[in-house]
């Protein structure tokens, strides 16, 4: 495998954990305030949110270079911390986190609906303040939703392209495995080098899946159940 | 004790309550979907009245809309065994009865784990999954977690509805063993008169009118002792069958008839229970229905339980008559109109009630739920 392999496959890896760290606390935050909270402007918010999802995402990539470049608020407050997001790694990070916070706001949300809200009562009848009870009951009931969750949105970001080669500008050692596989496949000859990274694309991509499906699972497994009569 | 003067409004439906309790076990009776849920729910602080008071005389206010205060629902110290149970489906049996132990001031706890356990019989009980225990288990449970975080108050919203006849027999036979060995005041509400007749000191009547514009407007309208207001409670439930329960102990089985003889003060009850091991304590439950009465001197009987008592007390309702009868314990036994005017029936009368041992139902706590 060449160097530029390599380094696809780590800046990819590096890409897809960036990503849940930084969505993993807002996202379920978010989850949570969806799925217990009603007020005005919330389905404003929940569209907003749920917006990567629909449009392109090279609109998306577009729009995040108008947020990060130079000449914007939040660059040039960024620049002046020294922190380079457009053509950067970072930036990509940023754009597969993007792209993947919906995914996993959808899929913690759904986790969150499904516990009844009762036993959080009941929990606060026993002495337990609203955040007391938000991770001792309904956390340790959504944890594998959330790690399910998790997994998807590391996944969506290891398959990111459009966001991706527009914040990167798909220049060498910028490219993740999609970028990569695209510039290999336009280049004559280079159709081994192609087809291994398709290979490994696949292969991380099964094992999210199949990681994500037992966990689902398992939930399935521990979900509370009422239980009426003998 | 417990006072109560709030009003609740949710869309249609409005609650007016003005109650003032000092039984050990206040029971609150109305239909379903006639607000006693509600009630509650109020009480914990899960649904906020639009006026009024809740508290309980001289130790809390949990709410009071003119002094503006409205206790959040970690802080009332309110124990509640909810009509779901909702025990905690990724803790054990121990954890969950243990959760709001935990949470409990220490200088505060009066109960201790070991004695709950012993009370609802689940110390072997206590590592297992919370999914696969039976109905009463969870229910008791359910009533262990909430007594385990010493309340100043146990509320229990219909805790035997769902339950067939034999868990029901159970689960009423560990309230009044609670009712007896610890001082927590409780306020039961049911539909069903007959379990509330059963553990209630006084009951609370909960009435609905709905109006031409389809607005609901629920009210207590009385509280009084369960019999005082059993012909306002027909109006508004089904009273289905009245029942005495009386607490007794196992002395001694015939291996032939498999009968066992039940003594508890003086009166001896024929019964035929699934656990006959001498010296239990049990609980047998008498249906006011099962039960003949004879003036004068019965003749021979197949009938074991023939009881020589005086009549107390009268209580119509409907066609019914409810006779309350001395035989050393009060038990209710329900006539006719006709039949209690044919036998002349009167207060102060001596009688024989008749009672067969396979009309009585009998609880052995501590053995194996069927």
């Amino acid at each position: 495998m060449h160097d530029s392999e390599i380094s696809a496959i780590t800046l990819s890896l590096l890409m897809g954990f960036c990503s849940v760290a930084l969505n993993l606390v807002p996202g379920v935050a978010t989850a949570w305030i969806f799925s217990r909270c009603t007020f005005r402007g919330k389905a404003l918010l929940e569209t907003f949110v749920f917006l990567p999802l629909v449009i392109p995402p090279v609109v998306t990539g577009y729009f995040l270079i108008r947020i990060f470049n130079q000449q914007s608020l939040v660059g040039a407050i960024l620049n002046r911390l020294d922190v380079q997001v457009v053509f950067t790694w970072t930036g990509m990070a940023v754009a597969g986190a993007v792209m993947s916070f919906a995914l996993l706001v959808r899929t913690v949300r759904g986790v969150l609906d499904e516990i009844n809200p009762r036993l959080e009562q009941a929990a606060r009848s026993l002495g337990y303040s609203p955040l007391r009870t938000f991770f001792k009951v309904t956390l340790p009931l959504a944890w594998p939703g959330i790690v399910a969750g998790s997994v998807l949105c590391f996944a969506r970001t290891l398959g990111e392209f459009g966001a991706t080669v527009m914040i990167s500008a798909g220049t060498a050692g910028n490219r993740t495995i999609p970028l990569e596989i695209f510039h290999h496949y336009q280049t004559p000859g280079h159709e081994t080098e192609m087809m291994r990274l398709v290979v490994v694309s696949i292969a991380i991509s099964s094992a999210a899946l199949v990681v994500s499906e037992m966990l689902i699972a398992r939930l399935g497994a521990t979900r509370y159940r009422p239980h009426h009569g003998g | 004790m417990i006072d109560l003067d709030f009003q609740l409004q949710r869309g249609p439906f409005t609650l007016d309550v003005s109650l003032s309790s000092d039984s050990r076990v206040t029971g609150l009776i109305g239909p379903s979907g006639g607000g006693k849920t509600s009630l509650i729910m109020a009480l914990i602080g899960i649904l906020k009245p639009s006026r009024g008071s809740i508290g309980i005389r001289g130790q809390h206010e949990f709410f009071n809309s003119a002094r503006g205060v409205n206790l959040p629902i970690e802080k009332r110290r309110l124990g509640v065994v909810f009509q779901e149970n909702l025990l905690f489906p990724h803790l054990n049996v121990k954890e969950n009865l243990l959760f709001g132990y935990k949470r409990t001031d220490p200088a505060l706890r009066r109960l201790q784990p070991e004695e709950i356990f012993e009370l609802l019989d689940l110390g072997t009980q206590l590592d297992r999954g919370v999914g696969n225990l039976s109905g009463g288990e969870q229910r008791r449970v359910a009533i262990g977690r909430a007594l385990l975080t010493s309340p100043c108050l146990l509320l229990l919203d219909e805790p035997l509805t769902g339950l067939d006849v034999n868990l029901r027999d159970r689960i009423l036979a560990y309230l009044l063993r609670l009712k007896k060995e610890l001082s927590i005041p409780m306020i039961y509400a049911s539909h069903s008169f007959n379990d509330i007749s059963t553990v209630a000191d006084s009951v609370a009547l909960l009435t609905v009118e709905t109006n031409e514009h389809n607005r609901k407007h629920s009210r207590v309208s009385r509280l009084g002792h369960p019999l005082d207001i059993l012909s306002e409670a027909a109006k508004v439930v089904s009273i289905g069958s009245i029942e005495t329960v009386i607490e007794g102990e196992i002395v001694s089985t015939n291996p032939l008839t498999g009968h066992s003889v039940v003594h508890s003060e003086g009166l001896e009850m024929y019964v035929s229970p699934d656990n006959k091991t001498p010296g239990s304590r049990c609980y047998v439950t008498i249906r006011a229905d099962d039960i003949i009465i004879s003036v004068g001197e019965p003749p021979k009987l197949s009938s074991l339980n023939v009881w020589a008592g005086t009549i107390k007390a009268f209580e119509n309702f409907q066609n019914t008559v409810v006779v309350t009868i001395d035989v050393g314990h009060r038990i209710r036994a329900a006539l006719t109109e006709e039949s209690v005017r044919e036998l002349g029936l009167a207060e102060g009368m001596k009688v024989h009630a008749i009672v067969k041992a396979k009309s009585l139902r009998t609880v052995v706590l501590g053995s194996k739920e069927s």
